[in-house]
């Protein structure tokens, strides 16, 4: 026994000796070329689509497993890949393999051939769809009276009215509308030339009346924004100052911050962007305040171009400040993102991607400071443009966690898949109402829009299955079984 | 060599030196597991590459551990039947005439057969060496039970065993090495076994061992060594000599096989340097293998397979659980360690360090059954079972304590020294940290990939290779259950053929039983010597359902 231990020692030795080598070189794509009988080194294309089980067509044959999966051993050069999946949109890219390099297209998102919309309102019809980002509200508004506003509870799919028909402030005509703590809350504007007034409304379950609050809030402020942390404090900004109004206690604290040009909120913190351009941190009773940087820090004309900022924290001490001319500055190089003409912005946390838009164009700025290009001056914030030649691009939405883009052009909704190798796929989806908002929530997949007849409608676009970025779980065609 | 085998003897200078290896395997293990994660984190992919030359290692490390587990188990079926009495008298027979070989050729089956040549040939070597062991009537068993807190259900299955065994009841002295402590239920049990089996045996007594005897620690060494020391007088004032007479220190649970002092003694006839050498059975944990849990059951069937492994490398073979040696040699050394857990082992390294490295361990092909640690409750059993199993590694204690006689001794062969280290060393990180890696390690490179390492080849490549290595591992699971399948005993109650084939197939709990069982408990002890924080002895619990 112990000579035939040692033997079988000496021959699992050697095979490890010799296989361990041979499957690492192979790992990084190391092949016996079979032709030229010499080793080449290979490429890969990996693909993973959204649903999953696709067939995967490399040139024109027809790759024995489907999605997801890799392509294993292709020598560098160009190959055109298509995805095809029953009831889908075919998927088409032509794909240049580097050695030793994966071309991994993780996110594919496979668009239906028909898109199948689902009714939410069949006997309602509305004149228009309004988003509130920053509160992620959404208003249906058939005319221009109180009565005419409804607000739309999402995850219920329920449209509650602004007041009950025997409320006196029914036809209450409103000029403006502001949506506070995630849709629960709005305030409205408007009344006669003479006799202007405020209102808070609940959206939340049961009738309430409209509550006047003139007294509080006097002058039409440019936005309201609420503290998460207390729903009931709310800042109303102004062009140079910031009121504190407590909705609980009904109470005012006029002038609160002062000679500012910007102003944000996050978690207990608020941002204040000074007149000096001095940017500071301070909690909400004021009493803890910190320079974050001096007025000169990024030069004294960088804040000009606008007369009143949006502050936001994205991560990790960084800020994006949104001018209303349009610019957008962040605290880190290269500090002016756009000159202006921003309509809208979209962070995505998990990517640490912004995305923003202008009339004609789509932008990225990726924040993660992994930089790609091979420039010599590497920033930590990389800016790409996605999409150019729109007409009238309002609305942008991150879609599947950062590797889509929902838009809309004027009464057309696209989707922009995003490709590593910068050729982006456009697809259409459908037509809304022209000049109505649309919503989009990533958690469920689902659009939320009007359709040219006012009626309100629902449309998925991304199925609930988790993408999981590593290449296993192959399934064979179902022939080859 | 005169080395004192004890960590708590030592001058200032080898106390430092015991400190620092103390603390060796354990900080290897951290430095592995602790270490994977954070060069998958720091580089990824020299920490993909890595896991996949691991991988591919414990494939074939595997099938080169399945391939002696079959030949051993093959042996152990080969010699489940072997006459050994009719053996042993051949050999009292070679005194008298001459050699009357067997002839495998006659022999019809292929099992008989094979049993019959290995027997030829180690009795050729026998006369070979001309060195004819004592006769057969004149060996003697001692057989020693320690008993703290188990009850008459526990212990007497196993004297009952040593009775009926086919080995003459005559030949031996039965010591039980009773704690005083033991409480006094315990006590009547002990004494009402005496009295039930008194006139059976050559002698059969109970020897109480006291408490708090100074250089004693609360450890099962002491027990047996009292009761060795008292043995030592019994067998002189008879005139038997020590090296005729055979101990086996078996746990309280302990049943032997049948036929277990026949092969004992057989081997101990055939054995070159017969007195320097100990007989490791095949331990088996078969008393209540159907009353235990699955988690336990499949554990301890491990147990089973990595001592019938080691029953084919005997150059390597450490002692372990229940097993036998020579008196004369026992006593050479010292008998077992008085403050140090494992006795088990740490009598076989005293003996080792003791003859220079002239000591050997040798498989003999039948088993011992014992209890599945369990409990009252579930929780209880897989406390228990931890708590065993980290009992178990606390054997890491013994490395310290051997490496520093490798480092004075001269007279142990050098490769010897680097063969015995090793494979310890080996054996303890492997035990804390493979699990980990395998069930970790595989996956913290993709985890953490930055976008330079997932746009690689080897981010998509690595999970497939690693993959397909796995499936075919997993061809190493269905051994083992066919194995386990084999080895179990008939079950005393007929259980319905769903709960064999559940047995089956509570093999594919192994990932996660062998993790917090086994990987856990041995990181737990090898932490503990690192800190210094020696362990109390816990004695097993022991439980039986009525």
């Amino acid at each position: 026994m112990f000579i035939a231990r040692k033997i079988t020692f000496y021959v699992f030795l050697a095979a490890y000796c010799i296989l361990c080598p041979l499957i690492i070189f192979y790992s990084f794509g190391y092949i016996l070329h079979p032709i030229k009988k010499e080793i080449s080194h290979t490429g890969l294309i990996h693909l993973a689509t959204i649903p999953s089980g696709a067939d995967v067509y490399l040139e024109n044959s027809r790759f024995r497993y489907k999605t997801p999966t890799s392509i294993t051993e292709l020598l560098p050069g160009k190959y055109k890949v298509t995805v095809r999946l029953k009831g889908f949109r075919p998927w088409r890219h032509r794909v240049t393999i580097e050695e030793g390099k994966a071309s991994a297209f993780n996110n594919i998102l496979l668009v239906p051939a028909v898109w199948e919309p689902q009714e939410l309102s069949s006997e309602s019809k509305y004149a228009s769809l309004m988003f509130f980002p920053e509160s992620g509200g959404v208003i249906l508004k058939k005319g221009a009276q109180l009565k005419d506003f409804y607000g739309f509870d999402r995850k219920k799919e329920k449209v509650v009215s602004f007041t009950n028909e025997y409320a006196p402030t029914r036809d209450f005509a409103v000029s403006s509308l502001y949506l506070l703590r995630g849709g629960k809350s709005a305030i409205v504007y408007g009344g006669s030339l003479w006799d202007k007034k405020f209102y808070l409304i609940d959206l939340t379950e049961g009738e309430k009346e409209p509550v006047d609050i003139t007294k509080l809030i006097s002058e039409k402020p440019d936005r309201f924004l609420w503290r998460v942390l207390d729903e009931e404090d709310c800042f109303a900004v102004y062009n140079g100052y910031v009121n504190r109004v407590n909705f609980r206690e009904m109470s005012l604290s006029p002038r609160f911050i002062n000679e500012m040009k910007g102003f944000g909120a996050s978690g207990r913190w608020l941002y204040v962007l000074e007149k000096n351009n001095s940017f500071l941190r301070t909690t909400v009773d004021l009493e803890l305040s910190t320079v974050l940087f001096e007025g000169k820090y990024f030069g004294e004309r960088i804040f000009d171009t606008s007369r009143s900022y949006r502050v936001r924290f994205l991560d990790n001490d960084v800020f994006l400040f949104w001018g209303d001319k349009g610019d957008l500055i962040v605290t880190i190089p290269p500090h002016i993102l756009a000159e202006e003409g921003v309509k809208g912005v979209d962070y995505n946390k998990q990517r640490k991607r912004l995305l923003y838009w202008t009339n004609d164009t789509i932008w990225v700025a990726d924040f993660t400071g992994e930089d790609d290009s091979e420039s010599l001056f590497q920033y930590p914030v990389s800016v790409r443009l996605v999409y150019s030649g729109g007409r009238n691009i309002a609305q942008c939405f991150w879609v599947h966690n950062g590797t889509h883009i929902l838009y809309r052009e004027r009464d057309r909704l696209f989707l922009l898949e995003l490709m590593s190798d910068e050729k982006h796929h456009l697809e259409y989806i459908v037509r809304a109402q022209n000049n109505s908002d649309i919503f989009y929530s990533d958690e469920d997949g689902y659009i939320y829009y009007l359709d040219q007849n006012g009626g309100l409608k629902k449309l998925k676009i991304l199925l609930k299955e988790t993408m999981i970025p590593f290449a296993f779980g192959e399934k064979e065609r179902q022939e080859n079984r | 060599m005169d080395f004192k085998y004890s960590r708590y003897v030592l001058s200032e200078k080898e106390k430092r030196l015991e400190r620092f290896l103390e603390i060796v395997p354990g900080a290897l293990s951290w430095t592995i597991i602790i270490g994977i994660f954070v060069f998958s984190i720091v580089q990824p992919l020299a920490a993909a590459v890595f896991m996949i030359a691991f991988i591919l290692y414990w494939l074939l490390r595997l099938v080169y551990m399945n391939i002696f587990l079959i030949l051993s188990y093959m042996r152990l079926e080969i010699e489940k039947n072997t006459d050994w009495m009719e053996r042993i008298s051949a050999i009292d027979q070679l005194r008298s005439r001459a050699p009357d070989f067997c002839e495998p050729d006659k022999i019809n089956s292929l099992k008989n057969k094979i049993s019959a040549y290995l027997y030829c040939r180690q009795l050729r070597g026998l006369i070979r060496r001309d060195d004819l062991p004592p006769l057969s009537r004149d060996i003697h068993h001692l057989v020693i039970i320690p008993v703290i807190r188990e009850t008459i259900d526990i212990v007497e299955p196993g004297v009952k065993a040593i009775k009926e065994g086919n080995y003459p009841c005559k030949r031996f002295l039965v010591i039980i090495a009773l704690e005083e402590s033991a409480t006094d239920e315990v006590k009547q049990d002990m004494y009402r076994i005496k009295e039930k089996y008194k006139g059976v045996f050559l002698d059969f007594v109970v020897i109480i061992h006291p408490a708090g005897q100074p250089g004693e620690a609360k450890v099962k060494g002491a027990n047996t060594t009292h009761a060795a020391k008292w043995a030592a007088g019994y067998l002189t004032k008879r005139n038997i000599p020590f090296e005729n007479v055979l101990v086996s220190c078996f746990d309280a649970d302990t049943v032997p096989n049948s036929r277990y002092f026949g092969c004992l003694t057989y081997y101990f006839m055939i054995s070159p340097d017969r007195l320097k050498s100990s007989y490791q059975p095949i331990p088996v944990y078969h008393n209540n293998v159907w009353e235990a849990p699955a988690f336990a059951r499949i554990i301890d069937i491990g147990t089973s397979f990595f001592q019938l492994i080691e029953a084919t490398n005997p150059q390597k073979l450490v002692t372990f659980s229940s097993h036998s040696m020579t008196f004369k040699a026992l006593m050479e050394v010292g008998c077992w360690p008085v403050d140090m857990i494992s006795d088990d082992s740490a009598i076989f390294w005293k003996a080792f360090i003791h003859y220079d490295g002239n000591y050997q361990a040798v498989p003999i092909y039948t088993i011992v059954s014992m209890d599945i640690a369990t409990g009252p409750s579930m929780k209880k059993t897989f406390l228990n079972i931890y708590k065993q199993k980290r009992r178990w590694a606390w054997g890491v204690e013994n490395l310290p304590i051997v490496i520093r006689a490798f480092l004075k001794s001269r007279s142990i062969p050098f490769r010897k020294k680097i063969s015995h280290t090793y494979k310890m060393l080996e054996g303890f990180i492997s035990w804390a940290t493979w699990s980990f890696l395998l069930s970790f390690g595989l996956w913290m490179p993709g985890l953490f990939a930055s976008q330079a390492f997932s746009s690689s080849m080897i981010y998509y490549t690595a999970p497939r290779i690693k993959g397909t290595i796995y499936s075919l591992g997993s061809m190493g699971i269905f051994i083992c259950m066919i194995i386990s399948s084999l080895l179990l005993p008939k079950s005393r109650v007929r259980y319905g053929i769903f709960k064999k084939v559940r047995h089956v197939f509570e093999w594919f709990f192994i990932p996660v039983a062998v993790i917090v069982l086994s990987a856990v408990p041995a990181l737990d002890a090898q932490t503990r010597l690192m800190l210094g924080k020696y362990m109390e002895f816990w004695v097993t619990e022991k439980y039986r359902k009525n």
